[in-house]
C-alpha cells in the first residue's frame, strides 16, 4: 500500500547493519517460534473475567487485551502469522515479477508492451481497492492473505526484471545462445533468471519486508485472518481504540515488533546486495 | 518528440481504458450486488428486483460496462446512491482537499529530503549519515497509521499544540481557515513522501559522485562544493521531477490512510465511505480519478527522462 | 473496511481530549439547539412516502416534524404507545364488528392557510394505491389492499372500510401509522394519482431544490424547513402557523453531519453539539463528559438482537431443526457476561421476540426469566444425550443417527460457518467469545466478517438446493438485528415465508400466534407468541445494543429517548 516504489535503497556500512538485522531477525523467529513453548498461555479461548488487565497483574507480564488474551503469548503467536505471510507473499511476488518481467524484457517487441501495459494497469488501480474487494470474495487465511498480497505487490520485482533482461539481452552470450537456437523460455529460465539471481535475492528481501508491512495495513482494514488467530498489524490496529485508557501494552509491543523486524530485514537486503555488488566487480 | 508524445499519450489512454475494464468488472462480479447494503433488510425481494432494473443489473456485464463508457465519454460519472448527488459533483467538492494535503506533504517532503539526501551522501558513511539513514529506516518501517497516531500522542495530546482533526466543512475556504488543524496530516503525509524522496536523492547523488565527470573535474582540481552545487545539485533536481511523477501512487494510498486518521474531508474519506455503503458508482469514480493521476504521473517523469537523457529507453518505445 | 475507520475515529478523539480545554461553549442562540446524526447518516429524503433507500429514521424524523402523520407511535411515554399530541388525529373508533373505523381530524392547517381535510388522507391513500409496488412500506395483501372503502363524513370525520376485522391495536399501531395527509391543494399535480406520486418522487429526488421548491414550503407540523444542504445539514425552524397542541418551544433544531463518530466526537467535546452521542469505546471517558455538562445515558432501541439459523442449509438444516440441538447452543451465550464487558454495560440481554426492556405488555414470563441460561454441562449433555460424539479434534460427530434426529446422516459434524458483520470492535469480540464457549462444548464456530452489504446480501432466504444457501449463521446486529414498528408483532420475523424470515423458520403454531396477534382483539396472544419463540428459538438471541449511547446537554429539559429512534424535538426546551 504505501510501500515505495522507487528502485533504490541505503546502502551504509552495511555489513555491521546487516549482522545486527540477522542476529535480530533470528531472535525474533526464535521469540515467536520457541516463545509458546516455554511461555505458556491460552491463545485460543477468551476469557472475558480477566479482560483488559495491565502488565504484572494476574501472572501477566505484559497485561490481558479486551478479551482477556495474554498480550505477551499474543505477541508470539501474532508474529508467527505476520513473518509467515510475509515470507510467503515476499517470495511469491518476486518469482511472479521475476517470471513476467525476464519474460517482457527478452521478448521485447508487441508481447514486451502488453506484459508492461498490464503491469501499468496493476499500478494505477490502488491496492487498497483490490485488497478491499479480494476480502469480500475469499475467506481470509495465511495461505490466501499470503497469495493476496503476493498477487498485488509482484509489479515492482516485474519492472526491476524487466530493465535486468533487457540488459542481459544485449550480453554476448545471451546472444550466441539465442542464435544457437535455444527457445525463448529455455533462455528465460535457464539463463536469464540464473544470472540475476543477486538482484532478485535483494529485491525479494525488500520484498519480504514490504508485504510484512502491508500485512499490518491489511489487518488494519479488517481483512487480517480471522480469530482466534492474529497478527502484529491486527493486534497494532485493534489496541489504537484503547489509547485514551493509558493502555500502552497494548499499543507499543506490536507497534515495536513491526518496526523491529522491518527495520531488521531492510539492513540484511542491504548486506546482500552490497555483497553481490562486490562479487559482481570481482 | 511530438510523435513520441502521441505514442506515449495513446499508452496512457489504454492503460486508463484498462483500469475501467477491471475495476467495472471486479465490483461487478460481487456476490449479492449492492442492492440489499443500499435498500437496507427490510427491503422486500420486489424492490430489490426493481433496484437492479433500474441500475441496470439485470443486463449483461459486457452490456452494462458499455453503458458505462457512453456516459463516461460525456462525463457522466453517474450517481452516488446514498448521497442523492452526481459522483462528479462530489469529486469535486473532495479533490481540491486531497490535492491541497497532497500537494503540501510533497512539497515539504522534497524541501527535507533534498537537501538531507545530498548532505547524507557528501558525508556518505560518517556518524551523521548513519544516525540520519538509520532514522529514515525506522520511519519507513513505520506503517502510516502508526506514524499518524505517534504524531497525535506527541503533538495533540501530550502537548496539545495542534487540533487532531481537520477542519470539517463543505469547501477548501473552511479547511483554510484553520491552518493548525493542517498541520498534523501534513505531517504525517511528509513522513510518507520524505523517506522515499531522501533514499532516492541520497543513492543517486552517490551514483553521480561517482561518474567520470566528477572526477575529471576533480582531477582538475575543482573545489568539492563548486563540485556539488554545479555539477551534481542540477543533475539530481531533473531528476526529483521523475521521481515526483513516479510516486503518485505511493502518495495517494498515504492519503487514504492519513485521511481515515485525521478525518480529513478528502477523497480517501469519500472512498471508505462509498466502501462502506456499496455506493459503487463513487468506487468507480474515486478508482478512475487516482488511476488517471497515477498514468499522468509516469507519463510526465517519462518525459522528463527523456529530456534529461534522450537515450534513455522509455517502456514501450524503441530507441 | 470499517474496522479500521471506527478504530482510528475512536483514538483520534480519545486522543483529542487533551487538547480540548474543559467546560464547553453553548453552540448557537439558547432557543437553538444542534442534534448529531448517526456517522455517515445523511438525510436525503423530506417527502413522507416512503421509497425503498430512503426510509432512514432520520429521514422519518426530519418528515414527521413538518407533516404531522395521521398517528404516531412513539416511546415518549415511557411505553410504546399512541402519541395522541403528535397525532393528526383523535383515535380511531372501529366498529363493532371490527370491520370498519371512522376518524375525526384534528383542526390543523397548512401553512398556506387552507384547513386539513379529510380530503389529504384520500389524496394520500390515493397516491400509494396507484403505485403501491413502489412504494416502500407495501406489504401484498396490507394497506392499501385491505382498506376497501374510504367514505367522507364531512371535512374532518372519514371512515375506512376493511377487508376483514384486524385486531384495532394492531392495525392503528402498525397500518394506521404509515399514513400521512397531505396538501392535496399544492401538490396534486395531475388528475392521475400515479402521475402525481412519480412528479412528488422525481421532485423529492432533487436535493438542491429542498430550499426552493414551493412544494415543501406548505406544511402542517411543529416545524418548517429553513435549509437543507446537499451535505446534509437540516435547519428546522418553528412553525409560526402551526395550529396543534404540540408547538415547539424551541426555535430553531439544526441537524449536523458527521462522517464518522470520531468527527461527531471531536466536536462533542469542542461544545458544538447540544444532543450527540460517545462512541462505546470512549465510554471511559464519561466522568470528563459529565464535568463538561453533558448527561450520558444509552438510548434503547425497540429492537431485538439475534442470528439466524439457515433451515434450508443443506449441511446442517436438518441439525438445526432439532429444539435440543438449538437449546444446546442457547446455553453457550454467555449473554450477561459480553452485555457487561464487551459492550461495557451498554447492551442488555434479550431473550425472546419481542423487545426485552422498554415495555412489558407483551413480555411472556418465560422470556423474561431466560429459560437457557449460560451453562456447558447443561450444553455438553444435550448433545451427548442425543448421540453426538467428540471425533479425534474435539468436535462432536453424530454416531447414533436414530438419537440425532431425522435426516441427519452418521458422521455430520457440529462444524458451522458464521457470517458476520465486520467494522465493529465490540461484534468482533463477540463473536470470538461465542466461538470460545461453544469449541468448549464441541462445537466449531467458523467466523466470516464481511461488509454488513454482503452480509445482508448473502444471508437471505433460499432454497435448499440453491447455491446461495451455503450459508449457515449470519449476524447484522452491530446496532441492533431488527427495529419494530410500534407493535411489535412477528409478521414479517418469524411467519412462514415472511420476507425477513432469512433463515426460513417454519413453525406452525407460531404462524397461528402471529395470525392471532394482527386479527385477535386480546394482548394473550402476543404473550404465547413472546413464550413460545423464547423456548423455540427460532434464531440464537443475542444481547441487544443500544441504539446509540447519548451525551445531552444538561441544559436542556424535556427530552426522552424514545425507543423507535423518534425525536419529538418540539418537546425540548432550555
Amino acid at each position: 500500500m504505501t510501500t515505495i516504489a522507487l528502485p533504490t535503497r541505503f546502502a551504509v556500512g552495511s555489513n555491521r547493519l546487516a549482522t545486527a538485522g540477522a542476529v535480530i531477525l533470528g531472535l525474533v523467529v526464535l521469540f515467536c517460534l520457541a516463545g509458546p513453548l516455554a511461555y505458556h498461555s491460552d491463545q485460543v479461548h477468551t476469557a472475558l473475567d480477566a479482560a483488559r488487565l495491565s502488565p504484572g497483574q494476574q501472572g501477566h507480564p505484559l497485561g490481558t487485551d479486551d478479551l482477556g488474551y495474554d498480550v505477551l503469548g499474543r505477541l508470539m503467536v501474532a508474529g508467527r502469522t505476520s513473518l509467515a505471510i510475509g515470507v510467503l507473499a515476499g517470495l511469491l511476488a518476486t518469482a511472479i515479477g521475476a517470471v513476467w518481467g525476464a519474460l517482457a524484457g527478452y521478448a521485447g517487441g508487441w508481447l514486451d508492451a502488453v506484459l508492461m501495459r498490464i503491469v501499468d494497469t496493476g499500478v494505477a488501480i490502488p491496492a487498497l481497492f483490490l485488497l478491499l474487494v479480494a476480502a469480500t470474495l475469499v475467506t481470509p487465511s495465511i495461505p490466501v492473505l499470503s497469495l493476496v498480497i503476493g498477487g498485488v505487490s509482484w509489479l515492482v520485482p516485474a519492472r526491476l526484471m524487466r530493465a535486468e533482461a533487457a540488459t542481459l539481452r544485449e550480453r554476448d552470450f545471451v546472444k550466441a545462445i539465442t542464435v544457437m537456437g535455444a527457445g525463448r523460455l529455455r533462455v528465460v529460465f535457464g539463463h536469464l533468471l540464473p544470472n540475476a539471481v543477486g538482484t532478485l535475492v535483494v529485491a525479494g528481501t525488500f520484498q519480504i519486508a514490504d508485504a510484512i508491512l502491508l500485512v499490518a495495513y491489511v489487518s488494519f482494514l479488517g481483512l487480517g485472518v480471522p480469530p482466534p488467530a492474529t497478527d502484529w498489524g491486527a493486534m497494532l490496529s485493534k489496541s489504537i481504540t484503547y489509547t485514551y485508557d493509558g493502555a500502552w501494552w497494548l499499543i507499543l509491543p506490536p507497534g515495536i515488533a513491526i518496526v523491529l523486524v522491518v527495520c531488521a530485514i531492510n539492513f540484511v537486503g542491504d548486506g546482500l546486495r552490497d555483497a553481490f555488488a562486490a562479487r559482481g566487480r570481482a | 518528440m511530438t510523435r513520441f508524445l502521441a505514442r506515449r499519450l495513446l499508452l496512457a489512454l489504454i492503460v486508463v481504458f484498462l483500469v475501467t475494464v477491471v475495476t467495472f468488472v471486479i465490483l461487478h462480479l460481487l456476490p449479492g450486488g449492492p442492492a440489499r447494503g443500499v435498500l437496507g433488510v427490510k427491503a422486500t425481494q420486489a424492490q430489490i428486483d426493481a433496484f437492479n432494473r433500474a441500475e441496470g443489473f439485470d443486463q449483461s456485464i459486457p452490456l452494462q460496462y458499455w453503458d458505462y463508457l457512453v456516459r463516461l465519454v460525456h462525463g457522466d460519472l453517474g450517481t452516488s446512491y446514498t448521497l442523492n448527488t452526481d459522483v462528479s459533483t462530489l469529486l469535486g467538492e473532495r479533490l481540491p482537499k486531497t490535492l491541497l494535503l497532497t500537494a503540501t506533504s510533497t512539497l515539504l517532503g522534497i524541501l527535507v529530503a533534498l537537501p538531507l539526501g545530498v548532505w547524507q551522501a557528501v558525508r556518505r558513511g560518517r556518524a551523521s549519515d548513519v544516525v540520519t539513514t538509520g532514522l529514515a529506516f525506522v520511519l519507513y518501517a513505520t506503517p502510516v497509521f502508526f506514524l499518524s497516531l505517534v504524531l497525535i500522542i506527541l503533538f495533540a495530546q501530550v502537548l496539545p499544540i495542534f487540533p487532531a482533526q481537520a477542519a470539517q466543512g463543505d469547501d477548501i475556504a473552511s479547511l483554510l481557515s484553520q491552518p493548525a488543524s493542517l498541520v498534523l496530516p501534513v505531517l504525517a503525509g511528509t513522513g510518507v513522501t520524505a523517506v522515499a524522496y531522501s533514499r532516492y536523492m541520497r543513492s543517486s547523488t552517490v551514483d553521480n559522485l561517482a561518474e567520470d565527470y566528477v572526477r575529471t573535474a576533480r582531477a582538475k582540481g575543482t573545489p568539492e562544493r563548486t563540485i556539488l552545487w554545479r555539477h551534481v545539485w542540477p543533475n539530481s533536481l531533473t531528476s526529483v521531477v521523475s521521481m515526483i511523477g513516479y510516486s503518485v501512487p505511493v502518495v495517494f494510498s498515504g492519503s487514504l490512510v492519513v485521511e481515515s486518521m485525521f478525518n480529513y474531508p478528502g477523497v480517501g474519506l469519500l472512498f471508505w465511505t462509498a466502501a462502506r455503503n456499496a455506493d459503487f458508482p463513487v468506487l468507480l469514480g474515486v478508482v478512475l480519478v487516482i488511476a488517471v493521476t497515477t498514468v499522468l504521473g509516469s507519463l510526465l517523469a517519462d518525459v522528463v527522462q527523456l529530456l534529461i537523457d534522450p537515450r534513455v529507453r522509455v517502456p514501450g518505445v524503441k530507441s | 473496511m470499517r474496522r479500521g475507520l471506527g478504530r482510528l475515529a475512536a483514538v483520534v478523539c480519545c486522543l483529542l481530549l487533551a487538547a480540548c480545554a474543559g467546560g464547553r461553549a453553548r453552540h448557537g442562540g439558547s432557543n437553538t439547539v444542534s442534534f448529531a446524526l448517526p456517522p455517515s447518516a445523511t438525510p436525503n429524503w423530506i417527502l413522507p412516502l416512503a421509497i425503498p433507500g430512503y426510509t432512514a429514521s432520520y429521514n422519518g424524523v426530519i418528515q414527521s416534524a413538518l407533516f404531522v402523520p395521521l398517528y404516531a407511535y412513539d416511546g415518549s411515554s415511557g411505553a410504546v404507545g399512541m402519541d395522541q399530541q403528535a397525532s393528526a388525529a383523535n383515535p380511531p373508533v372501529y366498529a363493532a364488528d371490527g370491520k370498519s373505523v371512522t376518524i375525526t381530524l384534528k383542526p390543523l392547517t397548512w401553512s398556506d392557510g387552507a384547513p386539513v381535510t379529510s380530503e389529504d388522507v384520500q389524496f394520500y391513500l390515493d397516491l400509494i394505491r396507484a403505485a403501491k409496488d413502489d412504494w416502500g412500506a407495501y406489504t401484498k395483501g396490507l394497506m392499501p389492499d385491505n382498506v376497501t372503502g374510504f367514505h367522507i363524513v364531512d371535512d374532518h370525520t372519514f371512515t375506512l372500510t376493511l377487508d376483514k376485522t384486524y385486531n384495532p391495536g394492531w392495525f392503528t399501531a402498525n397500518q394506521l401509522t404509515l399514513i400521512t395527509p397531505l396538501p392535496r391543494q399544492a401538490w396534486a399535480h395531475d388528475p392521475d394519482p400515479r402521475k402525481t406520486f412519480d412528479y412528488l418522487v422525481a421532485q423529492a429526488k432533487n436535493l438542491g431544490g429542498y430550499n426552493t421548491d414551493p412544494l415543501w414550503k406548505v406544511v402542517d407540523g411543529p416545524y418548517a424547513l429553513e435549509s437543507f444542504s446537499p451535505t446534509g445539514q437540516v435547519t428546522l425552524a418553528k412553525n409560526p402557523s402551526y395550529t396543534g397542541q404540540d408547538g415547539s418551544h424551541l426555535d430553531k433544531i439544526t441537524f449536523l453531519t458527521f462522517t464518522s463518530s470520531a468527527a461527531e466526537y471531536n466536536v462533542l467535546l469542542a461544545g458544538g453539539v447540544d444532543y450527540g452521542y460517545v462512541p462505546t469505546t470512549n465510554l471511559g471517558q464519561r466522568p470528563k463528559l459529565e464535568s463538561m455538562g453533558y448527561k450520558v445515558q444509552p438510548w434503547n432501541g425497540w429492537s431485538i438482537t439475534y442470528i439466524p439459523y439457515n433451515f434450508n442449509n443443506p449441511a446442517l438444516g436438518k441439525a438445526f431443526q432439532q429444539l435440543y440441538l438449538r437449546q444446546a447452543i442457547q446455553h453457550a451465550v454467555d449473554q450477561k457476561a459480553i452485555s457487561q464487558v464487551i459492550w461495557r454495560g451498554t447492551a442488555s440481554p434479550g431473550y425472546g421476540p419481542v423487545p426485552q426492556d422498554n415495555d412489558p405488555t407483551f413480555l411472556s414470563p418465560q422470556q423474561k426469566t431466560n429459560p437457557y441460561p449460560f451453562d456447558l454441562d447443561t450444553s455438553r449433555r444435550l448433545l451427548s444425550d442425543h448421540g453426538w460424539r467428540p471425533d479425534p479434534d474435539g468436535i462432536l460427530a453424530c454416531r447414533e443417527p436414530d438419537e440425532c434426529g431425522p435426516g441427519i446422516a452418521a458422521g455430520t459434524r457440529l462444524s458451522m460457518t458464521l457470517l458476520t458483520e465486520s467494522g465493529s470492535d465490540e461484534t468482533d469480540g463477540t463473536m470470538q467469545e461465542l466461538k470460545s464457549e461453544l469449541s468448549k462444548v464441541g462445537i466449531e464456530l467458523r467466523i466470516n466478517a464481511q461488509p454488513l452489504n454482503t452480509v445482508l446480501a448473502n444471508g437471505t432466504t433460499c432454497e435448499p438446493t440453491s447455491p446461495a444457501c451455503a450459508w449457515q449463521l449470519s449476524y447484522f446486529g452491530t446496532q441492533g438485528s431488527w427495529y419494530f414498528p410500534a407493535y411489535p408483532s412477528g409478521e414479517q420475523l418469524f411467519a412462514t415465508d415472511a420476507g425477513v424470515n432469512f433463515g426460513n423458520y417454519r413453525d406452525k403454531p407460531t404462524d397461528d400466534l402471529i395470525n392471532a396477534s394482527t386479527l385477535a382483539t386480546s394482548p394473550q396472544s402476543m404473550v404465547d407468541y413472546s413464550a413460545r419463540l423464547a423456548q423455540q428459538l427460532p434464531v440464537i438471541w443475542m444481547p441487544n445494543p443500544p441504539y446509540q449511547v447519548s451525551a445531552i446537554d444538561a441544559s436542556l429539559h424535556g427530552v426522552v429517548q424514545d425507543p423507535m429512534a423518534g425525536l419529538q424535538p418540539q418537546r425540548w426546551y432550555r
